[in-house]
């Protein structure tokens, strides 16, 4: 039946059909579908060049080089790591310790880029399972200290285990719980040379696929025409506002949520990411910073100049509101040490959900862009 | 009883202070959830050609609609994880009554009443528990709208539930994906996915059969359904496996249980972004429509060629609604209300102020 269906289709109009709805603004007349007979409130339409300069400046001025960074870290853990591991301290030196951080600061830079390279083959995920609501990295590095595995040392086979291994927080484990582990405390630092090698791996991988020819650079730059990725040139802008409002989201219902609980008395701080090495605060920081520069850097509120100035004063306000609720404890335990510092994560918390509406409501509506309701977070 | 809920209709109406009292003439009317402004929700009324005969705010953002043929009347349910379903008389959009889930549970979104309107069933997560699993939550709402039982759907992330034709059997999409309302709505589990579409004796809550696709499609989570007219049951799936894959999404199970995955052309298959967000039947039966907000594409099947008849664009369109034959209403997420047919699709209106939510549902008011 699946054949007689396919031979049926390429005699049925979808073969035009499909072409119709790849065609673009670039040549080509682009079907956007019927267009309504009645307009509530219409913003000026955006033009292509407009949108386009957004996309440009979004991936030239911030993706690259965030993944360049990103890139330029990981490097520099390898050598860190790798310069300490045939000594197997019981903690980290000081260099492993910033350049530990240094990838941490850096990932935050691009975890709530949800597309792209990073996206594919569980690139996210392998370069940090979070959350494990189960402890399964956990478990499976218990088990890996157990019974150590030379064979697991060996180039590209840490990119063989589970994601739940692969990446920071289990990097984080070994490195900064080997005090308490004497016995594993070499193969510890081996198998951490490992991971952090393979983090280095999937962070020139994924530069790779941004930069290389047709990579996703080209994809998001190039709107229109064959690419099934990008049909026009609003889909990369709506992809880098999707990234921003996914990401405030993210910061919020993921990485905030799951160690604040419902109130202090319910709060559980070590569900936050990178706790064990120091940095919770400072990656939720720089996961803020993130989204805030993307969005200045392409200039995001260009699409609607006359609002421009009040939105990108209230996105200002917003992201120091946070920041403030963040700077208010100088570690992560101490914001939970007391309801009165709790309430100072909750103002940075609150403070997302303001971002939020700007972002995913009031600036799409006085632009007049349609980031799509459902398609930005479906059912 | 109906005195009962007459009192309680107008009780709430005073307490909440809603604008009800409509006056829907005996015809087709279609109701969605909606967002009117930042975390404003809605239960909006319109008819065919798109005109708002009401609107009831929500507490929170809404998801599906189930529909009592029998009373008139719906249960909008709140978008996972959901604390509330609000029964509505469909007829003046007034509120009869909110039902909440148990401790330790979430709507899942998704409803259905028996077929003589005394029993609501919802899908719910049990999240007390380590490993997160559905249940549909029974509901008496003949009476004092209580919970009455719940039965094990023999997997977790239970989407949409229905009643099939029988008025017996209820049929429940597992999607498959681990959530936890401490992580929103944080896909925990996605290596270790295993969904399937359960058959349930709505009197008993026995297993009557189950259905997986191949070890293969674990990835595949089954979550929307509709009926055709030959009793057959369409699903439509979201893909959370390697995204340079192109897997079936949308598929048909016959009276066996066995399921055959319709893969969509290569020239199609990119338009859905390995995404449908809605299933739905034509009111004659033979057509099967499936949405793709992400992908911005309303697939049209020939339900029974078992063919896909029409891909048509419409951005973020979702709602799906049988209209007058084999045609549908789709709604989009920028108010937009087209009809569709076949290869056929026209623009109704552009509904000001409003985004349409995931789903629509007809009701017939007599």
């Amino acid at each position: 039946m699946i054949a007689i269906t396919k031979r049926f289709l390429l005699l049925s109009p979808l073969a035009l059909l499909a072409r119709k709805a790849f065609a673009a603004a670039s040549g080509e007349p682009q079907d956007l579908g019927p267009e309504p007979p009645v307009v509530a409130v219409t913003p000026p339409p955006l033009t292509p060049a407009a949108l386009d300069a957004v996309t440009k400046r979004a991936v030239e001025g911030y993706i690259l080089p965030a993944y360049q960074d990103l890139a330029a870290a990981t490097s520099k853990l390898v050598t860190a790591v790798n310069a300490v591991a045939p000594t197997a301290p019981g903690a980290p030196d000081e260099a492993t310790r910033a350049a530990f951080a240094a990838v941490v600061a850096a990932f935050a830079k691009v975890d709530f880029l949800r597309f792209g390279p990073m996206a594919e083959e569980g690139r996210l995920e392998k370069f940090s399972y979070y959350p494990d609501r189960h402890g399964t990295g956990a478990r499976q590095l218990r088990r890996m200290l157990a019974t150590p595995d030379p064979a697991q040392l060996a180039p590209g086979a840490v990119a063989k285990l589970s994601a739940a291994v692969q990446g920071l927080p289990a990097l984080e484990s070994l490195i900064f719980a080997a005090d308490s582990d004497s016995e594993t405390r070499a193969y510890r630092w081996s198998l951490a040379a490992a991971i952090a090698g393979n983090l280095d791996t999937i962070a020139h991988n994924t530069l790779d696929g941004w930069t290389k020819t047709g990579g996703w650079q080209a994809l998001m730059e190039q709107p229109g025409g064959s690419n099934i990725v990008y049909r026009d040139s609003e889909e990369p802008v709506i992809e880098i506002l999707k990234a921003i409002t996914t990401g405030l989201l993210q910061i919020r219902d993921q990485r905030m949520l799951p160690a604040l609980g419902e109130n202090f008395a319910a709060a559980k701080p070590n569900r936050a990411a990178f706790v064990a090495s120091g940095n919770a605060l400072a990656y939720l920081a720089a996961s803020g910073a993130a989204i805030e520069d993307i969005a200045r850097t392409s200039d995001l509120f260009s699409l609607t100049p006359t609002e421009a100035p009040k939105l990108g004063a209230e996105s200002s306000a917003g992201f120091a509101a946070y920041r403030a609720g963040l700077a208010a404890s100088a570690t992560w335990q101490q914001a939970f040490a007391d309801a009165a510092n709790y309430k100072h994560l909750r103002d940075a918390f609150d403070a997302l959900k303001t971002l939020e509406d700007l972002y995913s409501f009031r600036f799409p509506s006085e632009a007049g862009i349609s980031p799509g309701f459902n398609a930005l977070d479906g059912d | 009883m109906a005195a009962l809920f007459h009192r309680m209709r107008e009780g709430l109406a005073a307490v909440l202070g809603f604008e009800t009292a409509i006056g829907v003439a005996e015809r087709a009317v279609y109701l969605s959830s909606v967002r009117v402004g930042p975390r404003q929700h809605a239960l909006l009324l319109i008819d065919e050609r798109g005109t708002e005969i009401g609107r009831m705010p929500l507490a929170g953002r809404g998801h599906d609609i189930a529909v009592d043929k029998a009373g008139g009347r719906v249960a909008v349910f709140a978008r996972r994880p959901g604390y509330f379903a609000v029964i509505v008389d469909g007829r003046s959009l007034s509120p009869l009554a909110t039902i909440r889930p148990p401790e330790g549970h979430h709507f899942f979104g998704h409803g259905a009443f028996s077929a003589d309107g005394h029993i609501l069933y919802a899908t719910e997560n049990v999240f007390t528990t380590e490993q997160p699993r559905g249940v549909v939550g029974v509901y008496d709402v003949s009476g004092d709208f209580r919970r009455i039982g719940e039965f094990e759907t023999h997997g977790m992330d239970s989407h949409e539930i229905l009643m099939a034709p029988d008025g017996q059997t209820l049929v429940v999409a597992n999607g498959g994906i681990e959530t936890h309302p401490e992580f929103g709505r944080q896909k925990l589990n996605v290596a270790d996915m295993r969904p399937s579409i359960v058959r349930i004796d709505s009197a008993t809550g026995d297993l009557i059969g189950e259905t997986q696709l191949d070890a293969g499609l674990n990835q595949l989570s089954t979550r929307h359904m509709a009926f055709d007219g030959s009793g057959a049951l369409w699903f439509g799936c979201q893909w959370e496996g390697e995204k340079g894959r192109r897997p079936p999404l949308v598929g048909r199970i016959d009276g066996e249980g066995e399921a055959m995955l319709l893969p969509f052309p290569d020239a199609v298959a990119p338009l859905a972004r390995n995404y449908i967000g809605s299933v739905v039947a034509s009111r004659d039966g033979t057509a099967i429509a499936a949405s793709s907000p992400i992908g911005g594409t309303i697939f049209v099947f020939d339900a029974e060629r078992k063919a896909l008849h029409a891909a048509h664009r419409l951005r973020d369109g979702c709602g799906l609604a049988g209209a007058s034959g084999e045609g549908f209403l789709a709604s989009a997420g920028d108010g937009r209300l087209m009809h569709v047919a076949g290869e056929i699709i026209e623009p109704i209106t552009r509904v000001g102020a409003v985004e349409f939510d995931n789903h629509m549902r007809r009701i017939d008011l007599g």
